[in-house]
Parts: C-alpha cells; structure tokens; sequence
C-alpha cells in the first residue's frame, strides 16, 4: 500500500464501506446517504470515477454482473482494499483520541 | 422546437437546459449549438452535461452505470454527454467532491488545450494560404473565425486552471496574475486583428507598407502576449 493512498476522500471512506457485502450503484448512493444522515449524497459522476480508480487499485473487483443487461453490476471490497480502510480507522481512532484528549484536558 | 444555442462552457448550458425543463421543454436530442425539444411537464426533468473521455464519446459501461443509478443518457456529442433524471430535491450534481470535480476538470482542460491548439494552427495556416499569390477572401474570415474560437478556448483554459487550483488548494491566481492574463488575452486579440486586417489589405488601394506594417505589429503582439500569458501562470 503506498503511502499516498492515506487519508481517504470521504467518497472512498463511504463507498469501501458500502461494498463490505456485495452492492451495486444505486445502492452504494443509497446506504451512503443512510449512513451519513443525508449529509453525504454521492452525484453518479462521481461514483463512477470512484469506481473505476478502485477496480484499478484492486480495492474493490466485481462480484457479480447480470448478463441479459450490465447494469445492475455488483463490487465487493478485497483484501487490499480492506488493508487500506483498516488502516484509515487508525488514522481516524488516533486523530478522534487526540482530540478528545484536548478537549478533556483543561490546564489551559 | 428547435434551438440554437452555441455554449463553450457546460455548466452554464445545463442551467439554461434547466430553465427550459422549468418552462416545460425537455431536451430530445443536441449536437453542434442545435437543440432539439419536446413538451414535457414544467420541471419534469433535471439536467447535467458530462464530458466522457475519448472522441467516440461514453462506453456501454458509462450508459450502464448511469441508468442503473436512475440516470438516463439522453443523447451525445463528441466527448458531451447529457444525463437527466426525474426531478428530486436538490441540485442534480454529477460531481460532489472535489477529487472527482478536479479529475474532471482536468479531462476538460486537456481537451480544451489541444482544440485551442488545433484552432491557433487553422488560423496561422489560413492567414498563410491567404497571403498566398492564390489566396482567397473567405481564407481571411475563415481564419478571423478560428481567432476567435482560439481566444475563446484560451479564455475557458484559464478559468478551468483557476477553478482546479481552487478544487485542490493549491492557490488561484494572484492580482498581478490576473492583470498579465487580461492583458494577454487582450493583446492576443488586438495581435489576430492586425495581424487579418495586413492580409486584407494586402492588393487594395493602399501602400504596401502599411499592410506589412499592420501584419508586423500583428505578429509582434501575439509574440507579447504569449510571454504576458505565460507570466500569468499560478
């Protein structure tokens, strides 16, 4: 894993978490603006580019594609891409901790 | 309905597309400025422009993906791709981050630089052919036509270099930038104008000198404003 890939887009975050079980692209928007409580509505142009970078990084790869019509084409995350978030949730755990611990402290 | 209407930015061509969905027309087909409607219920649809990479325009992958997430393609050309969707609250963006609106701004950027490229070659080439002992009138307004269009596409460059240094932070344009931009974009138009007028004047009733003159001056001020453009980078 190169050390350019960390830190995540947030688009990236929501959507590796998205293909944790196998998903599709409506879906991947959908849980995305589930999960964020609307915040976060990822625009079709930008998933799509999301996607195609990560099927190129092997972080995601397709599981499953309908053959009487693509478009209902399903991506799962691999062991790469798991590597990869496992190690953006430290980044993320260390970085929350620190500012908890600041906010805690009050020396000053 | 049949409209004309000749966009060289995207984005301001979906808003008005937008406003003519608001009005009631929607967009059945689009190519070289015409725009072809039908009637629609006001507000039915929302629109969005992409730009696909490659002249042969979007992939069976693209067109897939996009109407799998609710997305209809509606029709193409060249590398401009019109999407809609049913109208839904809130703006239709294709783009929501910025990684993604850099991305492919760049695409854009590089598109724009080869056709300014192509159109600045067209208008030496036809202000060459037109001082030629066989050249024609309509060479001069052919390549009066290419200037512009250059002008334009370098214009839209500079914008498009700003917006993606904005999108990735990494600063904009200064004043003194700015200023040398105006400036060059200036002089590069002034530099085609006398640089066409020389070649028209060329065999009329005027002294040759002043032809060679104006076509001189030209030359020389498209050379300075290529060094202000340059000095103008971020």
């Amino acid at each position: 894993m190169a050390a350019k890939d960390i830190p995540l887009t947030e688009s990236v975050f929501y959507i590796l978490l998205a293909v944790h079980c196998p998903n599709h692209g409506y879906g991947i928007i959908q849980q995305t603006a589930e999960r964020t409580k609307g915040r976060m509505q990822l625009g079709p142009g930008t998933l799509y580019t999301a996607l195609r970078t990560l099927l190129d990084k092997g972080w995601i790869e397709v599981y499953s594609r309908e053959t009487a019509s693509r478009r209902k084409t399903e991506y799962l995350i691999t062991d790469r891409g798991k590597e990869v978030l496992s190690q953006e949730l430290v980044r993320l755990q260390e970085a929350l901790d620190n500012a908890k611990t600041v906010q805690e402290d009050s020396t000053c | 309905m049949l409209k004309f209407r000749l966009y060289f930015n995207k984005d301001k061509a979906a808003a008005w597309v937008n406003r003519m969905s608001q009005e009631g027309w929607a967009v059945q087909s689009f190519g070289a400025g015409l725009w072809k409607f039908a009637r629609c219920a006001p507000g039915e649809y929302q629109y969005a422009i992409d730009f696909a990479s490659g002249i042969s325009g979007p992939g069976a992958d693209y067109t897939d993906f996009m109407t799998g997430v609710g997305v209809t393609p509606v029709g193409r050309w060249g590398p401009w791709v019109l999407l809609r969707r049913p109208t839904a609250p809130g703006p239709f963006e294709l783009y929501t981050d910025d990684a993604t609106k850099a991305a492919q701004q760049r695409k854009i950027l590089t598109f724009f630089k080869v056709t300014c490229l192509v159109e600045l070659l067209c208008f030496a080439g036809l202000c060459l052919a037109a001082a030629s002992p066989d050249g024609e009138w309509w060479m001069l307004f052919v390549a009066g036509f290419a200037g512009v269009v250059t002008l334009i596409f370098a214009a839209r460059c500079f914008e498009l270099r700003d917006s993606i240094a904005q999108l990735e932070n990494s600063g904009t344009a200064g004043g003194a930038a700015l200023q040398s931009r105006k400036r060059g974009l200036l002089c590069l138009a002034i530099g085609l104008v006398c640089t066409l007028s020389g070649l028209l004047l060329r065999g009329a009733a005027v002294p040759e000198g002043i032809s060679g003159f104006l076509m001189g001056f030209g030359i020389v001020t498209e050379l300075f404003a290529a060094v202000l453009l340059i000095r103008s980078r971020p």
